[in-house]
């Protein structure tokens, strides 16, 4: 008995605990809600946000320090690839929080579930970051998902929004029975579940296990589903399109980046030794969603399922990066994790201030003139789309630009290629949105009176903390380098 | 292997008891036929029913609640089991888990969701 | 950020050059239409980086070691991109310079610019040109000094077509952008191969590698050629030098600021930035010579068959830029950055002073100033006389030592022929100089009666004119001053101060700055001085060469006052009894006609041909096919995307089935 105990190391998970309580409080305050509490589930749930990003940065000790932390015989693991993974988390789902207060008092969906959901989900995220074993993981994903389709539909008297959750519940309760199918078989075949366990196990017996095999196409086929890789990317556009605004900007950054993490970990710490089998498979994956989601992003006219298809793409370049490998591949996933969190987030709280009541306004059409009429906006949504696209001096750029040199750097020259294109391609769909802010004339100057802008306070402030974090990763790429690179140590 | 020949008695023996309850019923239990009897059994529900008939989403609700609040008992049983042998640090955690989903009672509770006519 | 505020000099570097940044954010995004408070912030932001200069000057005037400060800008792999700043000597000397004349040039634009529709935009380009030009001239490495570079090339652009609504302007905007593009291509060719051969970029690094030739010297030579091209565009050498005078149609305070005194000079600057690397490369440096010194007598010749008075000092300033390029390429280090600092100060200050008369007469022709009565207006009358006696070497001006310490390293060069060059050049110069200041002084007939308004005679500053004429009536006609109170220095109030305080004090600069020769040569060179023993030529031995070059000016000097000055002069000059070399000169030598002939001939004749072809057929067709392509694939996939649910499953659990048959077999 003294040894379970010994190995139970409380304070690793710290952040997550904060996250739990202050969504059981947000639950008890919503049970015992008096019209007057509504204002503060956001600045509630803001608080326990921030309390975890300090416990993430200060605990157990410094970012820097290289430490490693193993709890709960090894199911659970803090090193500094997690911490930066829930760094990347609760940034997403803070300004999350800040582009949802004013949304949901003009849609008249104050309750308090929406941020216990939101911070359930970011719970989720980080147990996948931390977990040291498969079942672990299972539990974050499980968590994450469940938060997510129930979020996805919350605008429930809008029919998108029910069609949205009610998909990507079907799709997703299929991908998880892949992913448990996958941790079952390769369980099977190894005779554990620890992801260290496993590593040495394949090590040292060698490979060919057929169970072992299918247990891993299982795994990339769930990850693969939760990252919207093609081919497993069907239920992405139907879900941000018809998902409230600030909820699609939420999925795009963080679950995504969550699915990465365990992805990453699980395949470089897990099963490194079988890489030569997934290599191929990862290279048309990584193609397939470059250009498929480019492609169709072309000719759409929403621009939230635009940036859905966008956003597919951008999983192809991370996934471009994984493939790379090594220290700079690893290292051009978490930068350009990090900087995609800020330029989507940054560009869907400016769909969400321009979407009006209910989002009619949701069309590239919808955005003409909006340089003249609101300066700032335009400014502001010019940026995060100049990132997006992979303009300097942005931080989109140089993500890109370190995608692409680990990619050569590691011989995949065919795939770099095939990259650059299509962020040539891509440029063309966020200049079109630029383009009709700047050089076009609203369509009907009443129509875009009567559909002012709603800019609130939280919500300037998000979009100043995501200008801020695009322009400062492009001009100032070495210190986040640095930090990266001690990520990425962690995972050796 | 010997240590196994004990389970394999085992099945054949309980193998053996289902098997011969099955054929003495059939020789000796008398057979009354009629329409309702010959309907598949389903829980009380009639099997044929028109599609169009909608269940109130309140059975499921309770159905759900149901589920959750029974594995609560499941965890219960091996902590239960082993509750001198944890002692105080089982105790505890126990606590905190009941706790948790005492908040959600309370949740369900306030919310409404556990009254059938609102 | 703590970094920042524990070493007050950093903290200085960062304020001097990214204030200039801030305040063109600001006037760009949020005060476009708050004219006034627009220039006060730039004008709040340029006199901090004075001060902030100022102070890094007073701070590291003893340092004798160049001071860094490099952070790791752009990691990728093993190549590693510093961005910082290099304070050495000659970077807070640059930096004192530009800041200064930014300074006094914002200021007077507060007079000449007063009133027109475009000021918010002026002063944001103005504090863009501030930030890039800072920017550039502190740059540790050569990478950030390419791209402020070309940033200071892009405020140059959208200066030079400030007035966009006319048709010249544009269209010298572009072709000095253009222009200076050629130069750089070479220029960025050359860090190229500077990359790949040596594979560091920093400055200081180049220096001691060259001087310890620690680099072949073919690549040397090489990439310095190369490099040099950059210095061709941008400081208007030849055969790149005629967007400079068209450069012209900008803002007169633009022209003294980008044109003359401090953007062109950036060549110049960037060759004495990296001299060490330049001067152990012989070859180069005789290139760099020869080009300098064709240069300097061209378009010294160009400047005196023109009656536009900003084109005079445009042609002056390109021929002192091949002056200052002959200085350098020569091996006068100190020579060559002595005379860019004294040339900053006396031809902005000639600029500044025509822009007087140009606000005030509505007319770039110096006859039409004259005749409108220019000696009327004191102030500029002889501020602009002073700067003419700099610009011909007179003492005690600043610009006599400059030239000087230029004359005595050529002669100190063993082929003499390049001195002679030097004083031709002298000559002619103080011949256009005094040329124009007795044009404007001593009118064939001052016609009193006429108004300066109507003095129309240019077309192309009509539209300046229609612009300044309806502001006027706007609103701001007190401050202009026009209609009762024309030619009288009192009666214009605050806008003519605005304009004569900065004429003021660069005069004062360009009396005083000669007799500091000594000090900066030794801040400069530091502990080499006393090793080179002077390279400026001061011995005794030069006694001979100091008083044939004074000479040379004076008698310029004479030579314009026989033509242009006396009482019956025919102000006609010498060249109109030469009519065929009047119009070489007039037509810049026919450079621009060849570069035409020669684009048209080989450019557009051949290879655009091929070009053309290859343009319409393979490159837009490709584009072509592969727009239509990729969104008519677009259509299909998203066709094929219904959406429809149990679609959506099929396709997942195909795909499973295609992974497990990837892994399986």
């Amino acid at each position: 008995m003294e040894q379970v105990m010994s190995t139970i190391n409380l304070s690793a998970i710290y952040p997550e605990i904060i996250l739990t309580c202050f969504s059981l409080l947000i639950l008890l305050m919503q049970s015992f809600s008096t019209p007057r509490f509504k204002e503060y589930y956001g600045y509630v749930s803001l608080v326990g946000v921030l309390a975890a990003l300090a416990f993430v940065v200060m605990e157990p000790s410094s970012f820097f320090a290289q430490t490693v932390v193993y709890s709960f015989n090894d199911m659970w693991v803090v090193d500094n690839y997690a911490r930066f993974f829930k760094l990347i988390f609760l940034l997403g789902t803070g300004l999350t929080i800040l582009i949802s207060m004013k949304y949901l008092e003009d849609e008249a969906m104050q309750y308090g579930e929406y941020f216990a959901l939101i911070l359930f989900a970011t719970i989720g995220m980080m147990i996948m970051a931390s977990a040291g074993e498969l079942i672990t993981l299972f539990l974050g994903l499980e968590l994450m998902s469940l938060s997510l389709y129930v979020l996805a539909g919350y605008t429930r008297v809008r029919m998108v929004s029910n069609e949205a959750a009610l998909k990507y519940f079907i799709l997703g309760s299929f991908a998880t029975g892949f992913l448990l199918y996958g941790i079952a078989l390769i369980y099977g075949s190894t005779g554990t579940t620890s992801i260290r366990a496993v590593a040495a196990s394949v090590g040292k017996y060698g490979l060919y296990s057929p169970g072992l095999v299918m247990g891993m196409a299982m795994l990339v086929v769930a990850f693969g589903f939760k990252a919207a890789l093609v081919p497993f990317h069907m239920w992405t556009p139907d879900v941000y399109e018809g998902a409230p605004a600030p909820i699609t900007a939420f999925m795009s950054a963080g679950p995504k980046a969550a699915a990465f993490a365990a992805f990453a970990r699980v395949f470089m710490e897990g099963l490194p030794a079988l890489q030569m089998e997934w290599t191929w498979l990862i290279w048309i994956m990584a193609a397939l969603t470059m250009t498929i989601g480019n492609v169709i992003a072309l000719v759409q006219d929403n621009i939230k399922r635009m940036l859905a298809y966008s956003s597919i793409a951008h999983a192809g370049y991370v996934l471009v990066a994984f493939l790379a490998a090594g220290e700079l591949g690893i290292s051009s996933v978490l930068y350009y994790l990090l900087t995609y969190t800020f330029m989507n987030i940054g560009a869907f709280a400016i769909i969400t201030a321009l979407s009006g009541r209910g989002e009619p306004r949701v069309f590239v059409r919808d955005y003409q003139g909006l340089g003249f009429q609101h300066p700032f906006a335009a400014v502001a949504m010019s940026l995060f789309l100049f990132s997006l696209a992979g303009i300097p001096p942005t931080g989109g750029f140089m993500g890109k630009f370190y995608i692409f040199s680990a990619a050569v750097k590691e011989g995949y020259i065919g795939l770099a290629v095939i990259g650059v294109v299509n962020s040539v391609v891509s440029v063309y769909y966020y200049l079109r949105v630029t383009v009709a802010m700047y050089m076009e004339e609203p369509s009907s100057v009443r129509e875009a009176e009567a559909a002012a802008p709603i800019f609130s306070p939280a919500l300037v402030i998000a979009i100043f903390i995501s200008a801020y974090g695009v322009l400062s990763l492009g001009l100032f790429p070495s210190s986040y380098v640095a930090i990266v690179k001690q990520s990425f140590l962690a995972l050796q | 292997m010997s240590e196994y020949i004990h389970v394999l008695i085992m099945l054949v023996l309980a193998a053996a008891t289902a098997g011969g309850m099955l054929v003495a019923t059939s020789l000796i239990g008398p057979k009354k036929s009629f329409i309702d009897k010959m309907e598949p059994f389903e829980c009380g529900e009639s099997p044929i029913v028109s599609p169009k008939l909608r269940f109130s989403v309140k059975f499921y609700l309770v159905a759900l609640f149901f589920v959750i609040f029974d594995i609560e008992a499941v965890y219960a049983y091996p902590w239960a089991v082993l509750f001198k042998e944890l002692g105080l640090f089982g105790f505890i955690e126990m606590m905190i888990f009941l706790t948790i989903l005492a908040i959600g009672l309370i949740y369900v509770w306030r919310r409404g969701a556990l009254e059938w006519d609102r | 950020m703590s970094w920042l505020f524990k070493d007050p000099v950093l903290l200085a570097a960062v304020l001097c050059t990214w204030l200039p940044f801030l305040s063109m954010a600001v006037i760009l995004i949020f005060t476009r239409h708050k004219p006034q408070l627009s220039s006060y912030i730039s004008i709040g932001a340029v006199s901090t980086s004075l001060i902030c200069a100022l102070y890094l000057l007073i701070k590291l005037v003893h340092v004798g070691e160049p001071v860094e400060y490099r952070t790791a800008w752009l990691i990728a792999d093993d190549i590693i991109i510093p961005f910082g700043y290099l304070f050495d000597p000659l970077s807070l000397l640059m930096l004192l310079i530009v800041a200064v004349i930014s300074f006094l040039v914002q200021v007077y634009s507060l007079g000449y610019m007063a009133g027109d529709p475009g000021f918010s935009r002026y002063y944001a380009f103005q504090s863009l040109f501030a930030w890039a030009m800072m920017d550039m001239v502190i740059a540790p490495g050569m990478l950030q000094l390419y791209i402020f570079w070309e940033l200071v090339g892009l405020a140059s652009y959208l200066l030079i077509g400030f007035y966009y609504e006319k048709w010249s302007a544009g269209q010298a905007g572009k072709k000095a952008f253009v222009m200076t593009r050629l130069g750089d291509i070479g220029f960025f060719l050359g860090l190229i191969l500077l990359v790949l051969g040596f594979g560091d970029l920093g400055i200081v690094a180049m220096n001691e590698a060259a001087q310890a030739q620690a680099i072949p010297s073919y690549l040397i030579t090489a990439s310095a050629l190369l490099i040099f091209c950059g210095v061709i565009g941008k400081s208007a050498q030849f055969p790149l030098l005629t967007w400079l005078p068209d450069a012209m149609e900008g803002p007169t305070p633009v022209s003294a600021l980008l044109h003359s005194a401090t953007m062109v000079a950036a060549g110049v600057y960037m060759f004495s930035r990296i001299f060490p690397f330049f001067a152990a490369s012989p070859t180069a440096m005789a290139i760099a010579l020869a080009i300098g010194t064709i240069t300097m007598l061209l378009s010294s010749t160009m400047a005196m068959a023109t009656y536009d008075i900003k084109q005079v000092w445009a042609y002056s300033t390109v021929s002192q830029l091949g002056f200052m390029v002959m200085g350098l390429a020569a091996g006068g280090y100190f020579a060559g950055v002595f005379h860019l600092t004294t040339h900053a100060g006396f031809k902005a200050l000639l600029f500044l002073c025509s822009g007087v008369f140009i606000h005030e007469y509505h007319s770039n022709d110096m006859r039409d100033i004259g005749k409108g009565g220019g000696r009327s207006l004191k102030i500029p009358m002889v501020c602009m006389t002073v700067g003419a006696l700099a610009l011909s070497g007179v003492f005690p001006f600043s610009g006599f030592f400059s030239k000087e310490a230029i004359m005595g390293v050529l002669a100190a060069y063993p082929n003499k022929i390049w001195l002679l060059a030097g004083l031709l050049g002298a000559l002619m110069t103080a011949y256009y100089s005094f040329r124009l200041i007795f044009m404007i002084l001593f009118p064939k007939k001052v016609d009193a009666t006429m108004p300066h308004d109507a003095v129309h005679y240019h077309q192309e500053k009509d539209d300046k004119i229609q612009i300044d004429h309806e502001e006027a009536a706007a609103g701001h006609g007190a401050a202009h001053g026009h209609g009762s109170s024309h030619g009288h220095e009192e009666g214009h109030g605050n806008v003519f101060w605005y304009m004569a305080w900065p004429l003021i004090i660069l005069t004062t600069i360009t009396l005083v700055l000669g007799f500091f020769q000594h000090s900066l040569e030794g801040f400069l060179l530091g502990h080499a001085a006393d090793a080179h023993g002077g390279e400026g030529g001061h011995g005794a031995g030069h006694y001979a060469l100091l008083i044939a070059a004074v000479s040379m000016g004076l008698a310029g000097i004479a030579w314009a006052y026989y033509e242009f000055g006396r009482k019956g002069a025919s102000q006609e000059g010498f060249l109109a009894r030469l009519p065929k070399t009047q119009a070489l000169f007039a037509n810049r030598w026919y450079i621009d006609r060849f570069l035409r002939r020669f684009l048209d001939r080989a450019i557009y004749g051949g290879l655009t041909n091929v070009f053309t072809r290859n343009d319409r057929r393979v490159i837009d067709g490709g584009i072509d096919g592969f727009c239509l392509f990729t969104i008519g694939s677009g259509r299909l996939f998203s066709f094929l995307q219904s959406g429809m649910l149990q679609y959506n499953l099929l396709v997942m659990v195909a795909a499973v089935g295609l992974v497990v048959l990837y892994f399986v077999v």
